[in-house]
């Protein structure tokens, strides 16, 4: 009967128990690493044609009440700030973006005067929005002779992809991430964690991530389009190569647009359709980096009026 | 004899006391995570084979990578493709899930 007391009380008592959470374990991929950072840079190379976005940090801000109040800078903005600079070197990691700097440009200017080499360029995009949500909360368990305690931070940003030329905002994200410290402890025996300052920033951070992996996964890229630099005989230079997608032996349209007209119903620009002046094949690449690259190519059908019209571009077939 | 004694256990003691200073740089290398794939499923990493998703389910086992952004897509035991897409990831566990 004792026996049968015991048995049955005891896993009561265990289940009882406030038992901390099981701590992930990181495995590493049976490939080398040098080999996946290979894969990694093989897969950023466009399988379709396409051209990155040129983007800003318009305003990147902290609205929630937390973190107002102690060691704020002249503008009452610290998390701002370094959320920003979260935000601006994570659209640059990504390899999605040409990003364009903006909040510190007065520096870049700076050292442009000194240089006496100034070659700035516009965004197509403004990147604006804020930490919206932002705070830390105490949590834990209490069981027999045991308890727990977790100290959680959390995060949440919006921002919106707002177009330079016509100011539509035309897409947002919502990213949201969250740090905790967990310690527990039995019969007074366990583990003990004070307060844990990192977990902010930790926070932010994997908020800021979460949007930027929103960005990289949902947002379309735009159907490539690239511009005539110049014209030599049957030869012609036009802007962009390997890293946007363009192959040797790629058949291209020059067009002319069409003009611009204004929509009474929605009051934006409509393009009227562009009319084909010539179509090209891709003999070859020039330039070093994404922004300096371009391609050589030869006339295969049509011409090329001279001076070139500033309503030429050239797209896919 | 005993002189020695107590200045060693002193020395002993003393060196137990002994603050340590150690400067390091971290491995902050962030890992995903895939919920709910089926029994057999496979993780294609950057078109690299990773293993099977049930070992990187994030109980607790979750896959190192690389920070950036990644090409992943989780096959079924046939070969059919039961998810692909960009993910970026920085330093944090990310989890997938896998429908």
């Amino acid at each position: 009967m004792k026996k049968h007391v015991v048995l049955m009380v005891a896993p009561l008592l265990l289940a009882a128990c406030a038992t901390v959470s099981e701590k992930p374990v990181a495995h590493e991929a049976p490939i080398p690493q040098a080999q996946q950072v290979q894969a990694q840079e093989s897969v950023r190379m466009p399988v379709m044609k396409r051209y990155k976005l040129k983007v800003a940090v318009g305003r990147f801000t902290n609205e929630t009440n937390y973190g107002r109040s102690l060691l704020t800078d002249a503008e009452l903005d610290r998390i701002g700030k370094q959320a920003s600079d979260m935000l601006t070197s994570r659209l640059v990691q990504s390899g999605q973006f040409i990003v364009l700097e903006r909040p510190d440009l007065n520096k870049v200017t700076w050292e442009q005067e000194i240089a006496r080499d100034t070659n700035l360029v516009g965004a197509d995009t403004l990147i604006i929005g804020s930490v919206t949500e932002f705070g830390r909360s105490v949590g834990g368990k209490v069981g027999f002779l045991s308890s727990t305690k977790v100290q959680t931070a959390k995060a949440k940003v919006d921002i919106r992809f707002v177009d330079v030329k016509t100011s539509h905002a035309y897409f947002s994200a919502i990213g949201a991430g969250e740090a905790n410290t967990e310690s527990g402890e039995v019969a007074g025996f366990g583990s003990r964690a004070a307060y844990d300052a990192t977990l902010n920033d930790r926070a932010i951070a994997a908020a800021i991530s979460d949007v930027i992996d929103k960005l990289v996964s949902k947002l379309s890229d735009r159907k490539w389009k690239t511009d005539v630099l110049e014209v030599k005989d049957r030869q012609v230079f036009i802007s962009g190569g390997r890293t946007q997608g363009l192959k040797v032996g790629d058949m291209l349209a020059v067009m002319e647009a069409g003009d611009a007209v204004k929509s009474r119903q929605t009051g934006f620009e409509i393009m009227l359709p562009p009319k084909k002046v010539a179509t090209i094949r891709v003999g070859g690449f020039f330039g070093e980096t994404e922004t300096q690259e371009g391609s050589i190519c030869e006339i295969v059908e049509g011409s090329i009026p001279k001076p070139l019209s500033p309503k030429l571009f050239v797209t896919e077939p | 004899m005993k002189k020695t004694l107590i200045l060693l256990s002193a020395l002993f003691f003393c060196s137990c006391a002994m603050p340590s200073t150690a400067v390091r740089t971290t491995d902050t290398r962030p890992s995903l995570a895939f919920e709910g794939a089926p029994e057999g499923a496979t993780v294609y990493l950057d078109g690299l084979l990773a293993g099977e998703a049930e070992k990187y389910d994030g109980q607790p086992g979750v896959l190192l990578v690389e920070p950036g952004t990644h090409h992943v897509v989780v096959k079924g035991r046939d070969g059919a493709v039961l998810m692909e897409r960009k993910v970026y990831v920085e330093s944090e566990i990310k989890t997938i899930k896998v429908h």
